[in-house]
């Protein structure tokens, strides 16, 4: 919590706030999606 | 519900056709393309993610690492990391974020009861090269191919240019030109 704070405040970012933003959690497609033409 | 996974099979059936020539007769295959696959099957991005959300990042990524865009055709490109290399860093960036998104190993899964999110070893993101003829003189150029949903949910093939422009459009020419795949 102090950390967050002391982060906002100073506006900081450590490897996990630049690994946040630097990757992304990826869209799938999903199984329900899609058709696969099996001929 | 689970992502989608698909083989090498299904990625063959979304590749474009690849005309004979005479040239391409003394090769064992016939065909003048190489078609590579380093996984046993694979998940897939939905297209907005590829061109859009993910993109941005790519090229935040790219940023970071002190590869950044310069205004003007170029972008990111430089002499000594040119289309292959930003078609390479795309495909790599994306695998970066299956691996991410699906952090487990066998045994971790197994102790802790957790699952992944998909079991695919790989993301269907590839590198293609394909010639471009311009007056007078030919080049080639290395983009990368995805495989995602369709807008009829088949399965398709959409064209990345990693230097800036997201998705482009190939020519039949061009994309009957594709003389190398990597998936």
């Amino acid at each position: 919590m102090v950390r967050k704070l002391l982060k906002k405040i100073f506006k900081f970012k450590d490897v996990k706030d630049i690994q946040e933003e630097l990757f992304p959690k990826p869209v799938y497609v999903i199984a329900e999606d899609i058709i696969i033409d099996e001929s | 519900m689970k992502p989608q996974i698909i083989t090498k099979e299904d990625i063959k059936k979304c590749l474009p056709p690849c005309p004979r020539t005479p040239l391409d007769a003394s090769r064992p295959d016939g065909y003048k393309r190489t078609v590579l696959f380093s996984d046993a099957d694979y998940a897939m991005f939905s297209e907005r993610f590829l061109t859009q959300d993910g993109f941005s990042k790519f090229k935040k990524w790219l940023g970071f690492c002190g590869m950044d865009s310069t205004a003007g055709q170029k972008q990111h490109w430089r002499r000594n990391y040119d289309c292959d290399n930003l078609a390479e860093s795309y495909k790599a960036y994306m695998s970066l974020l299956h691996a991410r998104a699906n952090p487990l190993s066998f045994t971790e899964s197994f102790k802790k009861g957790k699952e992944n999110e998909t079991k695919a070893e790989g993301v269907a993101v590839g590198v293609v090269y394909f010639k471009i003829k311009a007056k007078g003189s030919t080049s080639h150029h290395a983009i990368n191919m995805a495989i995602t949903k369709g807008l009829r949910n088949e399965l398709t093939a959409i064209y990345i240019e990693p230097n800036g422009a997201g998705k482009i459009n190939l020519t039949k020419k061009e994309k009957e030109s594709i003389w190398y795949v990597n998936f």
